[in-house]
């Protein structure tokens, strides 16, 4: 099944030279990948760079599977970095990918091959999501890269320099044997632009021309001696070489003139935020022409910083200004004690005037760099300072115009998602009851429990973590220890994290696994559980929750169907109220309704198009039944469930209603019951295409009581 | 300085909804641009975009030049010269981020698809429309606020084609007028629903082109005056209660302000179809007590109709079995010829909505019994689903609505009047202290809505307000205070949520101590 790219995305990979490409930044870096000639390929969905994934799944059969590329569905980004072993051994050029967290998970055993090296061109595509788009903390890879000895790349925003990079990547690893990561931010991720494309190489080694053999190489085993000589070679050999390779290939990028005093370095997109207000203040255009005034350096490599390449351009500057984006800021930490180091005095300012915290959105920059400017500039400080007070000046016009803060729309569970009623039983009774749990849940589409309405998630610490995050609150506190994980988490590294754990350690929980087939939060991934690897094949084994669960000596393991309410609320309480103190799993099972509903609405337009007999469920709400309480509103949130004038004029309030998108899971009116609510919501079948006898029987009805239940007039 | 060849160089920004299509919109536009010759990126933030959240893309584009320009990935504020709102509500998220530069043109929906946050409070979630009109007119000269999907649907075309008129009409906007082969190719290669796009593109072209796309255009709720509303209410009625309704209306207005002329409108109507003429009598009747003060008499005529109709198992199942209903219905979910519909209800009497038809004497009888059988009898709520369009829920239902002709004398009934007389006291009582008490008494009746438990709960809410609320509110007035504005103030904390009395209690105590802090 695609994912998100059309076979006509999908065919520009096979673009040569001087043809174009139009797509987002994760097609443009699976080009620059082919124009290497990579192997293999691997990761873990997440985002901003599960549209990689999405791009060389939805290629596989079309682009990668004929050039003999491998392409792993990883488990997790452990299993993923591991795969780059490859590289360590043979002349073998790979990428994986993953989010920034992604960079923890694979720690260890990316830490191994980064000290081992490696000897074909090694890249790690890393989602640097610094300003926090998605389900992140906000957290660098800097650091992390700078401690595991790994080339960093990030690019300025431009979608040609992003493909020359990555190609160049598996260079520049191989120059120094180094792994490298690019740093894929959602500014060019999620950004759709056309660009040039380069000619595809054919990996020499691959799925169909294979290695005759591996050759072991005992000196290159992780263990002292080696470990030490190792370590030598990464900081006096290696890394160095990088650092060479970066100024010989002009990795790093010179604007405005050579000769100016005044000097700016810049980094990543910072680059086009900065370029961007000093065309604002006047003093660049739009196509990177700036200033006499102004030399700028932008690094597209933070790590190694090339310390030659920087001390040469600050030796006569009169002032030099570093705008570096969140912490820690080794750049400037760096760049300080390059300068302390080399006695250069060229007088220097960082974060005692950028923001030293959180993402670098222009709103932050105008200020600082206008009164940089001016200060240097100052025959032009008062132009410079009029066109900045003008757009700080609109900003401070339109906020008065709301003095009612614009309501947030918080995302929420899909129309129809078997995920919602899990939640809305639990809310239900925690306000039947007044007894809260606590709700120790875990990343995926279900962290949405702790936004509107539910607001039930009172831990979420990280992938896979969730039920081990409440091991000794379980043991310490009187509440009731409810923990929610996707089947998606539970393969990817909780059944070891928290179940293993759970289990051995005698943790007194619930465990509510939502069993929806797929890793939906980032656009619905196949996963262990589905059955089904990335690439559509049909995935091996048969991974089954619930005979693992009992395998690993689960003694309470029970599943049941979230949308009927009765059932679940039965099997959740029993659960809920154990013989012994153990770990008690609940297995919620009903699939992705967003991609149930890719398969349900053909199917059903096929048949409706055949002329077959068809029943079409949608539910309702009585408009003059409704009080309009909203009481359902707080305990459902579906986007299809939404608000009505009255028809009756005394009504204060608006009331429920529900729009065309209702997809008939009926959870409306399981919850009404459940909540003892209501008897405003209705659940109508239309039945297309009915056989005669039904239509015979409607008239027949029609006589009898004045229901149209049959729209046989016509 | 360096010259700026910023000319024609459109900053957009595109404010969507997650799952409406927006990205398929902007990839559109992107497109379109490309195959016109443009250079052009957009950027897509946040990701979680099939969720109903909010989702911004930024979009930059020129006229093709030598240099490639270096684009921005965010927008800057005071920067943007075109905002284009799938929804409004986003528009007003993108104007209030202070992004709209001086000459920026504005494209904007004014279909509201209502958040979350907007829906969970009874009353007063949603969000004020003409904050973000005013906001547009304030930041722009050139803005075209429509209704998209009211201006598809109208055309004949697909409720779904409505961000293709917005397309439309952007091209041809002064930000870009560009003839539009290039973005039907790019509609085309798009490949969904292509027939209607077009046209919708076409429909927004042109009358953006030739001028008659509105500037600010707002579907009003149809505002009636009391007597078509009172014609439309009579034709509702069976024959022989046409003329009862229309004279019992004409000669309760003899007496009553005019300014109450739509409520008793809709008041007699409501009580009629509920009860009987004597009833809606009755009503008028409860209305003089209240004469001396109009405001108090208003407020009070259209919460007590309300309360008067409160909803009991046979008013339930008069509704639900409504010949207008199943039509109703039927249109709702476009039945055609040789289609069948089946209606389920979804019930859950609890066991008062059941025994309280019954008279006061059976009624505690019952309850007597229940109670020894199950201590817990008045929370037991029977999960019923009633299949409404069968002859058998049908009849069972009809029957059900038919023993309203025994409710005056029911144990609920007893039970509702005593409720609203304990109201009709409160109003009384805070009544001569002020004006603003007495109207906020007659007021508070609009907390009284739900079923079951919720409608308990809203009682009690009530009755807290009426004890404490309102005596709060007279020392709030000695220390200085504004009673009316903090009553109403309190209201609306404890109108949002059923059983929030407390929270507005709470409220007034606050504000009574930062009063009396004042004086210290």
């Amino acid at each position: 099944m695609s994912h998100a790219f059309s076979d006509k995305d999908v065919q520009q990979l096979e673009h040569g030279e001087g043809q174009k490409l139009y797509g987002d930044g994760a097609l443009v870096v699976l080009k620059g990948m082919l124009e290497a000639g990579i192997s293999y390929f691997g990761g873990y969905p997440g985002a901003p760079t599960s549209n990689l994934i999405d791009a060389a799944a939805d290629s596989y059969k079309a682009v990668l599977e004929p050039r003999g590329i491998y392409m792993e569905s990883s488990a997790n980004e452990m299993s993923a970095a591991a795969m780059c072993t490859t590289s360590c051994y043979t002349p073998i050029r790979g990428a994986v990918t993953w989010k920034v967290l992604g960079n923890g998970v694979a720690t260890d055993v990316l830490d191994h091959v980064s000290q081992i090296g490696v000897e074909g061109g090694t890249l790690v595509v890393v989602g640097e999501d610094y300003g926090v788009s998605s389900t992140t903390v906000a957290q660098r890879t800097l650091p992390w890269a700078m401690k595991s000895g790994i080339v960093v790349i990030d690019p300025r925003a431009d979608q040609q320099l992003l493909l020359k990079l990555t190609r160049m990547s598996f260079e520049l690893s191989e120059a120094s044997n180094t792994v490298v990561a690019l740093l894929l931010r959602p500014q060019l991720s999620h950004a759709n632009a056309e660009i040039k494309t380069g000619n595809n190489a054919q990996p020499r080694f691959n799925t169909k021309d294979k290695i005759k053999a591996s050759v072991a190489e005992p000196h290159r085993y992780p263990l002292p001696p080696n470990t030490q000589r190792q370590e030598v070679e990464r900081y006096t050999d290696r890394l160095p070489r990088a650092e060479k390779f970066v100024v010989a290939n002009d990795l790093n990028e010179r604007f405005g003139s050579k000769q100016a005093k005044i000097g700016i370095i810049t980094h990543g997109t910072v680059f086009n935020t900065v370029m961007r207000v000093f065309a604002i203040l006047g003093l660049a255009d739009e196509q990177g022409n700036m200033d006499p005034a102004f030399d700028l350096l932008q690094l597209n490599v933070i790590n190694p910083l090339c310390e030659d390449q920087i001390a040469d351009f600050m030796a006569d500057k009169d002032h030099v200004l570093l705008v570096e984006e969140g912490q820690p800021d080794l750049l400037e930490k760096q760049i300080r004690s390059l300068l302390h180091q080399r006695g250069i005095t060229t007088p220097f300012t960082g974060h005692d005037l950028i923001p030293g915290v959180g993402e670098l959105v222009p709103g932050k920059l105008i200020g600082p760099l206008s009164e940089f400017t001016a200060t240097h500039l100052p025959e032009q400080a008062e132009q410079i300072k009029k066109l900045a007070a003008e757009k700080i000046e609109r900003q401070q016009m339109a906020a008065k115009l709301f003095p009612k803060p614009v309501t947030p729309r918080p995302p929420t569970f899909c129309t129809g998602c078997p995920e919602r009623p899990v939640f809305s039983q639990m809310k239900i009774n925690e306000m039947l009851t007044g007894e809260k749990d606590w709700h120790a849940t875990d990343v995926g589409c279900y962290g949405m429990a702790g936004l509107a309405p539910f607001n039930m998630a009172d831990s979420n610490m990280g992938m896979g973590g969730g039920l081990a995050a409440a091991t000794a609150l379980s043991a310490m506190s009187e509440q009731h220890n409810v923990s929610v994980v996707g089947d998606g988490t539970l393969w990817h590294s909780a059944m070891n994290t928290c179940v293993v754990n759970g289990i051995y350690n005698k943790q007194d929980a619930t465990y509510v696994v939502l069993d929806n087939k797929w890793t939906a939060m980032t656009g619905a991934h196949e996963n262990p559980n589905s059955g089904a690897l990335l690439t559509g094949e049909k995935g091996g084994g048969d991974l089954n929750i619930e005979r693992t669960f009992k395998a690993m000596g689960v003694k309470q393991v029970v599943k049941a169907d979230p949308y009927k309410f009765k059932d679940f609320q039965k099997k959740l309480k029993k659960i809920q109220a154990p013989k012994e103190p153990q770990l008690r799993v609940i297995i919620s099972e009903g699939e992705c309704q967003l991609q149930r509903q890719r398969t349900v609405k053909p199917e059903r337009r096929k048949l409706l198009a055949a002329g077959a007999r068809v029943e079409v469920e949608r539910l309702g709400v009585d408009n003059d039944v409704c009080v309009g309480d909203h009481a359902c509103m707080r305990v459902n949130g579906c986007p299809s469930l939404t608000l009505n004038d009255s028809d009756n004029l005394l009504k204060s309030a608006k009331v429920a209603a529900i729009d065309t998108t209702c997809v008939g899971c009926g959870v409306c009116g399981e919850i009404a019951h459940a909540a003892r609510l209501c008897p405003s919501f209705h659940k109508v079948t239309v039945t297309h295409n009915v056989f005669w006898y039904e239509k015979l029987w409607g008239r027949i009805k029609s006589m009898l009581i004045p229901v149209d239940s049959t729209a046989v007039a016509g | 300085m360096v010259e700026h060849q910023q000319n024609r160089r459109v900053r957009a920004l595109i404010g969507t909804v997650g799952g409406q299509g927006g990205g398929v919109l902007s990839d559109w536009l992107v497109r379109g641009l490309l195959n016109s010759g443009w250079q052009a990126q957009s950027i897509g933030l946040l990701g979680l975009s099939q969720r109903a959240g909010s989702v911004i893309y930024y979009l930059e584009a020129s006229p093709v030049s030598d240099t490639p320009p270096i684009l921005s990935s965010f927008a800057v504020p005071g920067d943007v010269n075109l905002i284009l709102a799938q929804e409004f509500l986003e528009l007003g998220r993108l104007l209030q981020g202070g992004f709209a530069a001086k000459d920026c043109n504005i494209v904007a929906n004014t279909y509201r698809y209502l958040g979350t946050l907007e829906k969970m409070p009874a009353e007063g979630g949603i969000y004020p429309i003409e904050v973000i009109q005013t906001a547009a007119e304030t930041l722009s000269d050139n803005t075209w606020l429509f209704h998209a999907q009211n201006m598809v649907t109208e055309a004949g075309l697909s409720y779904l084609s409505s961000n293709a008129i917005l397309l439309g009409a952007v091209v041809a906007s002064p930000s870009f007028n560009l003839p539009v082969e290039p973005f039907h190719q790019a509609i085309k290669d798009a490949g969904s629903n292509v027939g209607d796009n077009i046209k919708a593109f076409d429909l927004g072209y042109q009358m953006m082109s030739d001028g008659t796309l509105p500037r600010a255009h707002f579907e009003k709720a149809e505002v009636k005056d009391w007597q078509q509303m009172a014609d439309e209410r009579a034709e509702k009625l069976p024959k022989k209660d046409q003329t009862t309704y229309r004279n019992l209306l004409t000669e309760a207005q003899q007496t009553l302000p005019a300014r109450i002329n739509q409520t008793l409108a809709e008041a007699l109507y409501q009580l009629i179809d509920y009860q009987n003429e004597a009833y809606a009598r009755a009503y008028l009747e409860m209305l003089n007590e209240f004469k001396a003060d109009e405001n108090l008499q208003a407020l009070y005529a259209q919460h007590l109709a309300l309360w008067l109709t409160y909803e009991d198992s046979p008013r339930v199942a008069q509704l639900k079995t409504r010949p207008s209903r199943f039509e109703g219905i039927a249109k709702e979910h476009g039945l055609k010829p040789g289609q069948k519909m089946l209606i389920e209800d979804y019930l859950a009497p609890d066991p008062q909505q059941l025994y309280g038809i019954l008279p006061p004497v059976l009624a505690e009888l019952v309850r007597n019994i229940g109670k020894r059988f199950n201590s817990d009898f008045e929370n037991i709520t029977p999960e019923m689903k009633i299949k409404t369009s069968s002859i058998w829920g049908f009849r069972t239902m009809a029957f059900i609505g038919w023993t309203r002709r025994f409710r005056l004398s029911s144990w609920r009934h007893q039970q509702e009047m005593q409720q609203i007389h304990n109201w009709q006291r409160g109003i009384r009582e805070w009544q001569p202290l002020g004006d603003e008490f007495g109207a906020l008494a007659a007021d508070a009746g609009r907390l009284i809505k739900g079923y079951g438990r919720v409608r308990e709960l809203a009682l009690a809410d009530l009755r807290l307000f009426l004890d404490q609320g309102l005596a709060l509110l007279t020392e709030i007035k000695s220390g200085g205070g504004d009673a009316a504005v903090s009553g109403q103030k309190a209201l609306t904390a404890i109108t949002g949520e059923a059983g929030k009395g407390q929270a507005g209690i709470d409220l007034l105590q606050a504000e009574l101590a930062s009063l009396e802090t004042a004086a210290a």
